[in-house]
């Protein structure tokens, strides 16, 4: 059964079109991951996925129920963007709170243990640093035992090393045969932990593929150099310049008729040519 | 470590279950909530201060200043009634507060944290009007530990039956909060629902008596359900015939409260992303 099926989704605020009548199927098991720029539609989408909000045209199903129903029998787990912890209370007693609100919760010390929060159950919720504080968002969307798990820009205000944790426990609960679908702005990040990316903009799905193929709908080289012309627009292959510092970058769809032409010209030196990272692709794309 | 990564859950190697979670699983994460939410409010300090501390300490003020008097005929202490006056003040409090409660949780996001479990939108404010109503009880009891402390002698039963009143006559006041809560934007909401608790309590003669007050004051006091809250309150304490008009106010602020709140909760479900 797949996982998430969203039919024509359209979701409209004012004049502003969210979310464009988005068709996206989800296979069960898959590890997604939805990029875009601030307002492509990424949060209002999961939004919907998880019941938040109401579409204004088209449907979300989970499980092959609608959200509200899949969120009450426990399939769907959520780490929501900006997500708030309930103010003034110790770790320990919100996790209580919560662990009595779910279906068919995981054992409470087993979701401790998974988040790692041994260290900070006596702490306020006031007094959590950006990273301690995600932790027990992620301790929230792992409690329900979802069968789902959906994650709005989750790694927001960790370190290096928090992040890495953070996917490295992401990536049990995926082992486990969970879906799991993220929204992120680190793009290296989808690129190394998703099956699948979607790339949003403005409510529509403007790419969708794991990540080599994301890189391939760009399919070009960058060329870095010290030298050469002022100008390089129409030359061969190239389809983006730009200047950085004493270098210019080119952007080639045909990086060896684009070499051959620069390496012609004697003033072109230190050369460096480099796949474009998942990075660029997707600036190129949404631009 | 080891034991944990080999976990999975059943319903990801076993067919979905389709029907959705039972009855009895939903009552249990109500009564869940609504105990962990009535800890939670009894946790607060500041809360407790202003719900017990502030009417607790005016009553001892004022009933020093008359409470050696008696009321003409009846025999009754004006301490007694002075103090279910206040303890009614205090209920006020705790029961407005039910609002200001859900609109903070729902102003922090915290509230879209909690529709990400099974519970629903409607047990969420079932629990919140709930504790206020419990929280109710500790806001009253401590005026009459100090009203018996001021040396106030009453029959268990009366006791119990006037705290009873109080609390059911100080229902119409939770929705008041959760009136306000619904049309007054966060930012606003608390002043307000602190402005209108002490309109009522002023005006309702629950600081000093409405006989005390000029006619015109006193017409508008009798329309006020604060009033009627502490007269239902003090019934069994004076005695006489039931205020029956007190119900039927009561009853009128009810009604509006309710339509007022339905047609408030509405709205903010259609404008709101929950």
């Amino acid at each position: 059964m797949d996982a998430i099926t969203l039919t024509g989704l359209t979701k409209t605020y004012g004049s502003l079109t969210a979310v464009d009548a988005l068709d996206l199927t989800v296979p069960a098991g898959q590890i997604l991951a939805l990029l875009g720029p601030n307002g492509a539609g990424k949060s209002t989408t999961t939004e919907m996925v998880l019941g938040l909000t109401r579409p204004d045209a088209g449907s979300a199903a989970v499980f092959g129920a609608d959200p509200v129903t899949a969120m009450r029998r426990g399939d769907v787990g959520a780490m929501l963007q900006n997500g708030t912890l309930l103010w003034d209370v110790p770790v320990r007693r919100l996790l209580r709170l919560m662990h009595g609100l779910y279906a068919h919760p995981l054992p409470l010390a087993e979701v401790i243990e998974r988040a790692d929060l041994h260290s900070i159950l006596a702490s306020n919720t006031n007094k959590l640093s950006g990273g301690e504080a995600q932790r027990v968002r992620f301790a929230l969307a792992m409690m329900a035992d979802p069968r789902l798990l959906i994650l709005d820009e989750p790694t927001v205000g960790m370190d290096v090393d928090a992040r890495r944790a953070f996917w490295a426990a992401m990536a049990t609960l995926a082992a486990e045969g969970r879906t799991v679908v993220f929204a992120t702005h680190y793009l290296d990040e989808a690129d190394e932990f998703a099956d699948r990316i979607v790339v949003l903009n403005q409510g529509r799905i403007v790419a969708d593929g794991t990540g080599s193929q994301i890189k391939a709908v760009v399919g070009g080289r960058r060329i870095s150099f010290a030298g050469g012309r002022p100008e390089y627009t129409g030359a061969i292959g190239v389809v983006a310049q730009e200047s950085r510092g004493a270098r210019t970058v080119l952007t080639s769809t045909d990086s060896d008729a684009t070499l051959r032409m620069l390496l012609a010209d004697a003033s072109v030196t230190d050369v460096e040519v480099s796949a474009p990272r998942l990075e660029d692709a997707f600036h190129t794309l949404v631009s | 470590m080891t034991t944990l990564t080999t976990h999975r859950p059943a319903d990801i190697t076993h067919p979905a279950p389709t029907e959705p979670a039972k009855p009895t699983g939903s009552t249990r994460r109500f009564l869940h909530y609504t105990g962990q939410s009535i800890l939670t409010q009894v946790r607060d300090w500041a809360f407790l201060g202003f719900i017990i501390v502030m009417p607790t300490t005016v009553y001892l003020f004022f009933s020093g200043i008359y409470g050696d008097r008696t009321t003409d005929g009846s025999g009754v202490d004006v301490a007694a009634v002075m103090m279910v006056m206040m303890a009614t003040y205090g209920g006020l409090g705790a029961a407005m507060n039910a609002g200001s409660q859900i609109q903070s949780e729902r102003s922090s996001g915290w509230f879209r944290q909690l529709m990400v479990t099974a519970l629903t939108p409607a047990q969420f404010v079932a629990a919140k009007v709930i504790t206020a109503v419990v929280v109710v009880i500790p806001a009253i009891g401590t005026v009459f530990v100090a009203g018996a402390v001021r040396g106030v002698r009453l029959d268990a039963g009366i006791w119990a039956a006037s705290l009873g009143l109080i609390v059911a006559a100080l229902l119409p006041m939770v929705l008041f909060g959760l009136v306000i809560a619904l049309w007054f934007k966060p930012q606003t909401a608390t002043a307000a629902t602190t402005l209108t608790m002490m309109a009522l309590a002023m005006l309702g003669g629950l600081w000093f008596p409405l006989e005390m007050m000029p006619g015109p004051m006193q017409t508008l006091g009798r329309l006020l359900p604060s009033y009627w809250a502490s007269q239902v309150g003090a019934w069994p304490l004076v005695g006489g015939d039931f205020p029956v008009q007190g119900v039927l106010v009561l009853g009128c602020w009810l009604a509006v409260l309710v339509a007022v709140g339905g047609l408030g909760y509405r709205r903010a479900v259609r404008t709101s992303r929950r």
